[in-house]
């Protein structure tokens, strides 16, 4: 749809489309990353497991969304609307994530970070050690709701 | 495919709406408020994706344990059917695009059954195995094989959602493509008018879209 | 058939043909595709629905007139949540934009339609069945949750909770189709010579409020879903029993919610811009830092939501970050503000009946905005959050902003929508009754909050006996205000005069077009040459108006 020719007829659109090899390419490139990405989840990468899975998962919405959906050759604007969609998800998940990776975080009189984020969990206590006893600080912090 | 054009032998004409210049407007305007619906599309699905990090990290070892239960073969299976269906959408719009009625009605044939064995592998096999397992959410949990981690039922209380929400996107996909077919065999999708294709065209890759992330998190990623 | 001529010899006589009468019958609203038409079923439903919740209003007003009240606890309850519900999805959110700015955007645009008409028609009937469902749940079980649906009581609870949230869903689904609508229109039916800067600044509001419909609904969407779901499977992410997180649902609530506040006052600002320029006789000062500051608060409104949840069990971390950042909304708001006053400096000020409503705009916004400043701020907001200061700071903005500059705005284009002009001193009574209502039973209750006073609670220690029933009186006042302009309304439609094409001697182009407007709107196409607000292109000022 790269070439739009303005017909005088302005009831119907003219648009060329992109060859059928185009479209095959990329459902054989859209098998083989299905192969790839079930393929190496038999390995354990351990933390990199996430994002390597993430990783081949994007490339391949990346040639859906370029391709099969066209907006390599389509009208910017349409490109801005689906990635503030993207960028606005970003925007709600950082600090709702971030919220909770720093949730009860500070303990300025004790100088120290108690995570207690994990309903049914004792808090993990990190940073500078504490100055009072380990009894009594475990009595002062309360354990999260569960 | 051949390359003959074989001009339908009624084509129902395109006339454009009396408040749009011109038929390009009319196409784009379309094309732009669709790209807008899926942007809030992916903000709703967003939302359960953010709830699934949330909870992936809460509780890591759940999910690892909990993810082995999915079936990688089922879960390939329907990859694979709704990479396939993404294609044969894409091949229904060119074929309207260069006047080839009976190949754009085969690919959304295609694109149908397609769809329809995505839901069947879903509802014959997935689903009424855990329905049996009782891998369940919350309120219908009976699985003892994962007492070991905490709280099991939020993964199957995310995987139904979010699965079940993705399912009900395949089964609105199936009545559109349903109307297409039926607009399809009138004649109304030719090289000078073929918005609706265009549209639904992009809404099935959404929705292929949503599974290409689906299936790594809950069937793979451990 | 009006031609271009008609409109030019401004006789004040209805136009042969116009939207109202171009078809009759039913059927001919039920399936109209006109947006005019459709932007009048949404007034109509809209000002039912604001009578509901006003009425549900009174009634809390009246159960806190004086210690002891009259409804049990629960009974309270409910008619503050509903009241909430009802005032938030049904009136507020829809009001201006889908009944002014269905009705107007076209037309400020030059545009035939909006870009979607039967995608309009269709947002509509969304809208009456999330309205139908509402009234469903009220009478099958009014939720006394509050209508911010906090876990984990809405689990727990026996009312209609899954019913009503359902019914938020489908009224968000009718907000985002609306929106979708909008952004589509300006963006591909600007007619020749309308450029992003010569259009006026109620569709810059109209376009920003879009783009926030469209980026926070599906937000809400989702955590209504999940919390229908968490209600009827136990998903286990929102309920804490089963090791799920309250802290994360008031997370999901507030993306939406907050920056919801924006979808409301936004197009009240637009209307004010609107409104200030004609009746000041000047450009807006500033005009492309007020088109512009509509789209900085849609953006920075979507970075503040956490001021909600201050005292919820949110990090401190968090809570400060979103303090800090929640101080930066009060800046694109304040160059509105600034500007608008800037415009007035000098301008030829008509005292007419809108720019009376925009006045008092004027005055209780910029109370409602200032008063929100220590609420953002983390050290007083903790002693002042669950207090009526919230309460009164709430009101301010969305009763005394957004709901004056709606009948501001419903005055301002009423002769339009109608081909009728209305009582002027009539108005101004029913005016002056709201001006001295809404502060009387308002302002009352920012010192209810400094006094400690808690928010929904059904009953009270008899210290502030004093204060509350003050507050409750002067909500008397205000309905009596709103009953005035009712009638009023109604009197107008009934005998009002008719008028002409330009009655206030407005620029834009809604004004070049017969009052009511032809169905298509404009005869032919409009060409635009010059600013929104330029004196000198401007259409003629006519009828008794030009006194």
């Amino acid at each position: 749809m790269a070439h739009h020719h303005h017909s005088e007829n302005i009831h119907e659109v003219d648009h060329e489309p992109l060859p059928t090899k185009v479209y095959v390419g990329v459902l054989v490139g859209l098998a083989f990353l299905t192969f790839v990405t079930v393929w190496v989840a038999q390995f354990d990468f351990g933390i990199l497991n996430v994002p390597i899975a993430l990783a081949v998962a994007t490339m391949k919405a990346s040639l859906v969304i370029l391709y099969f959906m066209n907006l390599k050759y389509d009208k910017g604007f349409n490109a801005v609307a689906f990635l503030a969609g993207f960028i606005f998800l970003v925007v709600f998940a950082l600090p709702t994530l971030w919220d909770r990776e720093t949730r009860d975080a500070l303990d300025p009189d004790r100088n120290v970070i108690v995570h207690h984020t994990r309903p049914g969990y004792p808090p993990q206590v990190t940073g500078e050690k504490p100055a009072e006893p380990k009894a009594e600080e475990k009595a002062a912090e309360p354990v999260a709701a569960d | 495919m051949s390359q003959q054009v074989a001009v339908a032998d009624k084509i129902v004409r395109h006339r454009v709406g009396h408040h749009w210049p011109n038929a390009e407007l009319e196409f784009s305007g379309a094309k732009l408020g669709f790209w807008i619906f899926l942007c809030t599309e992916i903000l709703m699905f967003g939302g359960l994706f953010v709830a699934y990090t949330y909870f992936r990290s809460l509780y890591p070892e759940t999910f690892h344990e909990a993810h082995k239960t999915l079936s990688i073969p089922l879960g390939t299976l329907n990859t694979g059917v709704l990479i396939l269906s993404s294609f044969t959408v894409v091949m229904a719009i060119r074929s309207a695009m260069v006047n080839q009625r009976k190949a754009m009605l085969g690919y959304l044939y295609a694109t149908l059954f397609l769809a329809g064995a995505f839901m069947f592998v879903k509802l014959a096999f997935e689903w009424p195995h855990k329905f049996h397992m009782g891998t369940l959410p919350a309120a219908f949990y009976t699985y003892d094989g994962l007492s070991h981690v905490p709280k099991p039922h939020i993964f199957y209380g995310l995987y139904f959602v979010m699965t079940g929400l993705h399912g009900i996107h395949v089964l609105i996909g199936m009545g559109l493509i349903t109307w297409l077919i039926i607009q399809g065999h009138k004649g109304v999708f030719y090289k000078g008018y073929f918005t609706p294709l265009e549209i639904v065209g992009l809404y099935w890759h959404f929705v292929d879209l949503v599974w290409i992330y689906l299936f790594p998190l809950f069937y793979l990623a451990g | 058939m009006s031609t271009a001529s008609d409109i030019a010899t401004q006789a004040p006589s209805m136009p042969k043909e116009h939207y109202l009468n171009a078809t009759r019958g039913f059927k001919s609203w039920a399936l109209t595709v006109d947006h005019k038409r459709i932007g009048v079923m949404y007034l109509v439903s809209v000002l039912t629905f604001f009578l509901v919740g006003g009425l549900l209003a009174l009634l809390v007003r009246l159960e806190l007139l004086a210690p002891g009240g009259m409804f049990e606890q629960k009974t309270y309850n409910q008619l503050f949540t509903m009241h909430g519900v009802v005032m938030t999805f049904l009136f507020i959110i829809p009001s201006i934009p889908a009944s002014l700015g269905n009705f107007f955007l076209p037309l400020q645009l030059g545009a035939k339609d909006v870009a979607f008409p039967k995608l309009n028609l269709f947002s509509f009937y969304i809208y009456v069945v999330g309205a139908i469902m509402a009234i469903v749940a009220m009478i099958v079980g009014a939720v006394d949750t509050g209508w911010t649906f906090y876990t984990p009581y809405s689990l727990t609870t026996d009312t209609a909770v899954v019913i009503t949230v359902m019914a938020a869903f489908v009224l968000g689904f009718s907000s985002i189709l609306t929106g979708l609508n909008f952004i589509v229109t300006i963006h591909k039916l600007r007619p020749p010579g309308m450029t992003w800067f010569r259009m006026p600044l109620f569709l810059w509001a109209l376009y920003s409020t879009s783009v926030i419909q469209l980026l926070a609904t599906p937000v809400l969407g989702i955590t209504l879903l999940l919390l229908a779901a968490e209600r009827l499977f136990g998903v286990g992410i929102f309920d804490p029993a089963l090791g799920g997180d309250p802290v994360l649902f008031q997370h999901f609530f507030w993306f939406y919610s907050h920056p919801a506040v924006y979808i409301m006052i936004v197009p009240a600002f637009g209307v004010i811009s609107e409104l200030v320029a004609t009746f000041s006789r000047r450009e807006v000062f500033g005009y492309k830092f007020v088109a512009l500051s509509s789209v900085a608060i849609a953006i920075i409104g979507f970075f503040v939501w956490g001021h909600h949840m201050f005292v919820s069990g949110q990090s401190e971390f968090a809570g400060m970050v979103f303090s800090f950042l929640t101080f930066f909304v009060a800046i694109p708001t304040a160059v509105k503000i600034f500007n608008w006053t800037a415009t007035l400096y000098k301008g030829d000020i008509q005292l007419r009946t809108p720019m009376i409503f925009a006045m008092m705009f004027l005055i209780q916004f910029t109370i409602g905005g200032l008063t929100g400043l220590p609420l953002a701020s983390l050290a007083t907001n903790v002693s002042l959050h669950d207090t009526y200061y919230v309460v009164a700071h709430f009101h301010y903005v969305m009763m005394g902003g957004v709901a004056f500059a709606f009948v501001g705005g419903l005055y301002y284009w009423w002769p339009k929508i109608t081909g009728r002009m209305f009582d002027e001193k009539v108005a101004n009574i029913g005016a002056v009754l709201m001006f001295i209502g809404f502060n009387t039973t308002f302002f009352t209750q920012f010192l209810l909050g400094f006094k400690g006073m808690p928010r929904r609670y059904f009953d009270y220690d008899p210290e502030f006996a004093g204060l509350h029933a003050f507050s409750s009186v002067g909500s008397w006042i205000l309905g009596l205000g709103f009953l005035v302009a009712l009638i009023n309304f109604v009197q107008s439609l009934r005998k009002g005069e008719i008028a002409p094409a330009n009655p206030w001697g407005g620029t834009t182009l809604e004004w070049t077009t017969s009052s009511p407007p032809h169905p298509h709107n404009f005869v032919d196409t409009p060409t635009v040459s010059a600013g929104p607000y330029d004196r000198e292109h401007a259409p003629a000022e006519t009828g008794r108006a030009a006194a």
